[in-house]
């Protein structure tokens, strides 16, 4: 019940933003695994290639392997050795560095390619949810975190894991046909052991795979442990609770390590398995080929063996396992990238849709008087949602002030979000004037100087008088205490050092520089107090007069309502418009 | 103190774990080459056997030498894996506990509460890279080390001096090679890290601004800069990448290198088997030198991990120091009632800086404090609680000025609800106890009865028990408001500072909470900070500030 109390609060503050109906809900199960699937799909074409580096890589170790085999061989004869032999070996090896280098870069490449698709990809779909859209999943940091981190975590699944599972199966393969080539019952040896090895790891790894998942539940856990006690410093403090909290913190350590190593000793047995099989498959190969040479083995191919062929044999041998190896330490990239996929495949998963309708309202033509009209508009969530409102009518000449008002949830910022452009109207079109500017409740100040964030859309320079100007017609001259440096101060974090009232009225002369028609303000006053909000409303309807602005504010502020040239009540009657109900003051 | 000494005293009581995990890890590791080499030894012994060039060949010993080899490398892995994994959770242990201890320990006034998520984010990071040092970086150095050794000496005895001479050469150029790709690499690291942060800045405007920039028409532009400024990590991260894979692969090479220069070396100079020997068992240092580039590479980052942790355990101000050796605490606490004197107050973050705040609180008197938003209304309260320095003035009660006691004696005198709520994932009757002893579930049960909980938590089976969820996510906001009062409430201090502790309650709670706590403040000196003052007895003197 707590719990209920808790979203019922979250719900209620975010019930006016349009999108919080509107959430993805859950994804199924089986999207990770389909979002990696249709990754894998992309990759092939350097894939292809990284397949071909391991190839080749191979082919220089059977260089430098057969040169080595000739050389000692030499060595039992007392012959000299070939020059041509050092020349293989050489080149072996060469081909191999090369080859290995280029399967690296291939991964590599292959990662950056689709990571900075889907990173284009993500903004892509973050402009198509729009502003409000983004809140209502969450915010800004949650959403960098997704760009940056989350897609990042997929790193390690296509540019070593793929790549690893491939070799995985190509290099042990083209050895064993090179082995059987040479001597079948050492293949046969050397097959016997190579796909024993998955099986047992398969066996061992069912068990390690939910072991493996709890591990990281515990880790987050006792990692949320950490943090939360740290975010909690400074009340900790307070209550002069920081000795006993380092125990609790020592206790949580202990108490994870305990639990840890039960589940590790499992764990580690599949490693040790991989290391057994390898280990003890060139043992029996050495004595097979030993026994052979010396007489003792006679039946089938063993009589024509050599120390040549044999020694050939036994240095392949051990590369027969290296990739399995690579592979079973990839494993966890493989597992990163699952986590990250279950958040990603939501936004990420959907082809892009080129041909989508444009969210962008009409525009006005410059010298209408008209600077807003809308038509007819209905707007709902989701198709099977009820309409939030049907046919809403509204024109809006300039110099008008109309205000948006309802109670929460009945639809104002989304009427405003429609006309701004941040949504589509489900029925009916709008069209605005491209003159126009926002403001929120929170205006959002960029991590730049004063002067960029008054001048955002300006591309000539400004004389600093004409910044001053507009500052102090917003009700906020310079200098002042908040903006040390004048226009040079960089407005940092959370716009550092700025207060709310501030901010709006840094986004007012920010809207004043721009010279705009038509000012769309979704709750301007809801986050300051009240001789602040006085004080705005005031600068606000002064300027609008003044310049023939037209507003159209949502709000259910009595004192601003009061001022307004007509009021929009929401929720609406069916076919009414807006214009008719409009209430002259 | 290095950060590298620093470091070693850090694991200095593992030192054992860890050592039999090295130990074990080179065992690993020459088994490997050993397995090899007396392969390599047999089968050119065999072959020589089977000419006649060699009569009376042991073949039992050697073949029960390649069985037993087998098996030491599987238990050395084994082994040292759970070994090292036993050390790594000792040291994980022993590092969260240092690194909460290492914040806790500076003063409150030293923290910037603006910054301290960006720092509590790096120190978790840095605990998780200190916690890898190691088994990641120590752990192959040291056993490449010992493993190289190892093959240097058995290259001595069957071998000959020159061999040995150019296996530790090649052993050395081959450690010089993968130290310059992590120098290399670690330079750019740096610069890599600057790039992100700033990219991630760059990504926060384009989404948190997405509706300033659709109205400015900025918004195609915006991800236009944000797509390039992805492109140039990439490039960045991918010339990383390059440095990181030639080094892998170049120490690999070498190694093989290293494998012919033996064989020419010894052709002619030993017999066939010893031949076969000495080339395996060079061939086989790949696995342990193959390690160096890697354990390289994390030593940058190790250091400079190490060199944070270090300067936030050492840097604690010194001033409270002085103070607190001449202060006995009895003297104040003792006297239960006195007036509290705020003398020519500054803050800083102060708008207004021409204007000093004096105040004298009476027991039993409240007093409010309002104004406008941004005016610096908390940042009065965080300064007469001592978390922010004050830029001149003081706060007295009987002649000591509360401010300059260290943070565990002014937390005696001084009660502090904060505007922000932190909890922590522990039950309610935790939460209430945290700093107290001996607190009888009566007393707690009355304080919640206080604050109007007492209801909400009958409904729970858990009742005392009730956990609080991560950042107390299992209660609502105004719920934890109350929960932040009633800790207070279980406190005798001096002077009780409470930030907007109503927010988020209606006015009927508001009123029944303060007609319970009344009898708490009688003999307490209250300065109430709110936005709605309409809420509070009208009797209480109001200031507004500034």
């Amino acid at each position: 019940m707590y719990l209920e109390e808790r979203l019922q609060q979250v719900v209620d503050t975010t019930e006016d933003s349009p999108l919080s109906a509107q959430s993805a809900g859950p994804v199924p199960e089986k999207a990770p695994a389909s979002f990696l699937r249709l990754l894998k799909t992309q990759a092939k074409p350097e894939l292809r290639l990284a397949a071909l580096g391991s190839v080749l890589s191979v082919v220089g170790l059977i260089g430098i392997c057969w040169a080595i085999a000739l050389i000692i061989d030499a060595a039992v004869t007392e012959e000299t050795t070939k020059t041509w032999w050092w020349g293989l070996a050489a080149l072996g090896l060469l081909l191999r560095y090369a080859a290995n280098l280029f399967r690296d870069r291939m991964g590599q490449t292959l990662s950056a390619r689709i990571r900075s698709r889907l990173r284009t990809k993500l903004l892509h779909t973050a402009s198509k949810l729009g502003p409000f859209g983004l809140a209502a999943q969450g915010n800004a940091a949650w959403w960098a975190h997704q760009y940056l981190e989350q897609i990042d975590a997929l790193h390690g699944y296509l540019a070593r894991y793929l790549p690893a599972r491939l070799g995985a199966v190509i290099v042990p393969l083209s050895i064993i046909v090179v082995v059987f080539g040479v001597d079948w019952v050492a293949g046969i040896l050397l097959l016997l052991a190579t796909p024993i090895i998955p099986i047992f790891m398969m066996l061992i790894g069912w068990g390690t795979e939910s072991i493996h998942q709890k591990q990281q539940e515990k880790q987050a856990a006792l990692a949320s442990h950490l943090l939360e006690r740290l975010e909690a410093l400074s009340w900790l403090r307070k209550q002069g609770a920081i000795e006993q909290t380092a125990l609790d913190v020592e206790v949580a350590a202990d108490q994870y390590r305990h639990t840890s190593m039960r589940v590790l000793r499992v764990a580690f047995l599949s490693s040790a398995t991989l290391e057994f099989f390898s280990a003890v498959s060139i043992g029996l190969l050495a004595i097979y080929i030993g026994f052979a040479l010396i007489g003792i083995f006679t039946f089938g191919p063993a009589a024509d063996l050599t120390l040549s062929t044999g020694l050939f044999i036994l240095l392949l041998a051990p590369e027969c396992f290296l990739p399995l190896r690579q592979m079973a330490q990839a494993h966890h990239d493989m597992s990163a990238a699952k986590a990250a996929s279950q958040g990603l495949a939501t936004w990420l998963a959907e082809p892009v849709d080129s041909h989508e309708q444009s969210n962008q309202p009409e525009p006005i033509a410059p010298n209408s008087a008209v600077v807003v009209d809308a038509r007819e508009l209905s707007f709902r969530f989701a198709d099977e949602s009820p309409d939030l409102f049907q046919n809403l009518s509204l024109k809006i000449i300039s110099g008008e002030i109309v205000a948006v008002s309802g109670a929460s949830g009945s639809g104002k910022s989304t009427l405003l979000a429609l006309v701004a452009g941040f949504l589509s109207p489900s029925q009916g079109k709008v069209a605005r004037t491209q003159e126009w500017s926002w403001l929120s409740q929170r205006p959002y100040l960029f991590h730049e100087t004063l002067r960029s964030n008054l001048l955002m859309s300006k591309q000539e320079t400004v004389p600093d008088a004409q910044l001053l100007e507009a500052l102090s017609a917003a009700g906020f001259p310079l200098p002042d205490p908040a903006l040390p440096e004048g226009l040079d101060t960089q407005i940092g974090e959370q716009n550092r050092g700025v207060s709310g009232g501030q901010a709006q009225r840094i986004a007012l002369a920010r809207a004043l520089l721009k010279g705009s028609r038509l000012w769309i303000l979704d709750e301007p006053t809801a986050a300051l107090d009240e001789s602040t909000r006085d004080g705005l409303i005031e600068t606000l309807v002064a300027l609008s007069r003044r310049l023939q602005v037209a507003v159209l504010v949502a709000s259910h502020d009595e004192a601003l309502l009061r001022t307004c040239d007509r009021v929009v009540k929401l929720p609406m009657t069916q076919t009414t418009t807006a214009t008719n109900q409009g209430v002259a003051q | 103190m290095t950060p590298w000494i620093y470091l070693l005293r850090l694991y200095r009581p593992r030192a054992s774990w860890l050592i039999v995990s090295y130990l074990c890890l080179t065992i690993t590791w020459l088994a490997g080459a050993a397995l090899l080499a007396v392969s390599g030894w047999f089968i050119t012994a065999c072959a020589m056997a089977g000419l006649g060039l060699i009569l009376n060949l042991n073949i039992f010993t050697p073949s029960a030498a390649i069985r037993g080899l087998a098996i030491l490398r599987t238990l050395g892995r084994y082994t040292e894996r759970v070994i090292g994994h036993e050390a790594i959770l000792r040291i994980l242990a022993d590092l969260r506990v240092r690194a909460f201890r290492a914040i806790s320990s500076r003063p409150a006034r030293v923290i910037d509460t603006r910054r301290y998520a960006d720092v509590v984010g790096r120190l978790l990071s840095d605990v998780e890279t200190l916690d890898g040092i190691p088994i990641r970086v120590i752990g192959p150095l040291f056993s490449a080390f010992l493993t190289l050794i190892g093959v240097i000496v058995v290259s001595a005895i069957w071998g000959n001096a020159m061999i040995a001479t150019t296996i530790g050469l090649g052993g050395t150029l081959i450690f010089v090679v993968a130290w310059i790709c992590a120098l290399k690499g670690r330079a750019q690291s740096r610069q890599l890290v600057q790039a992100r942060a700033a990219q991630r800045v760059a990504v926060i405007d384009h989404l948190a601004g997405m509706a300033e920039l659709i109205a400015n028409n900025q918004d195609k532009n915006s991800s236009q800069r944000l797509n390039e400024i992805d492109h140039a990590q990439l490039l960045r991260v991918s010339k990383q990448e390059i440095v990181s894979s030639v080094g892998e692969h170049s120490v690999q090479a070498l190694t093989l290198a290293l494998t012919l220069l033996v064989l020419f070396l010894a052709s002619g100079a030993v017999q066939a088997p010893i031949l076969a020997l000495l080339g395996l068992m060079t061939l086989g240092l790949n696995e342990a030198l193959g390690t160096l580039p890697g354990a390289l590479w994390r030593l940058g980052e190790s250091e400079e991990a190490a060199r944070r942790l270090q300067s936030l355990e050492t840097s604690e101000a010194p001033a409270y120091r002085a103070i607190k050796s001449h202060i006995e605490p009895k003297t104040i606490t003792e006297q239960l009632q006195t007036s509290i004197e705020i003398k020519d107050l500054m803050c800083q973050r102060q708008p207004n800086r021409q204007k000093s705040f004096s105040l004298t609180l009476l027991p039993g008197q409240p007093q409010i404090i309002y104004g406008k938003s941004g005016s610096g209304k908390t940042s009065l309260l965080e300064t007469l609680a001592g978390e922010l320095d004050p830029l001149s003035g003081e706060v007295i009660a009987q002649g000591i000025n509360l401010l300059s006691l260290p943070d565990g004696l002014r937390y005696q005198e001084i009660a502090f609800l904060g505007q922000s709520d932190q909890l922590i994932n522990i039950s309610i009757r935790e939460f209430l106890s945290l700093g107290l002893t001996g607190v009888t579930d009566e007393k707690l049960k009355s304080v919640l009865a206080a604050v109007g909980l007492t209801k909400t938590l009958e409904e729970t089976p858990e009742n005392l028990n009730y956990m609080l969820g991560v950042r107390g996510n299992r209660i609502s906001g105004g719920q934890a408001r109350r929960l932040q009062l009633a800790c207070l409430l279980l406190r005798e201090p001096k002077l009780v500072l409470l930030d907007e502790p109503f927010r988020g309650l209606e006015r009927p709670l508001v009123q029944s909470i303060i007609a319970n706590i009344t009898p708490w403040m009688a003999n307490k000196c209250v300065l109430f900070v709110t936005h709605d003052p309409d809420a509070i007895p009208s009797h209480w003197p109001k200031t507004r500030w500034p």
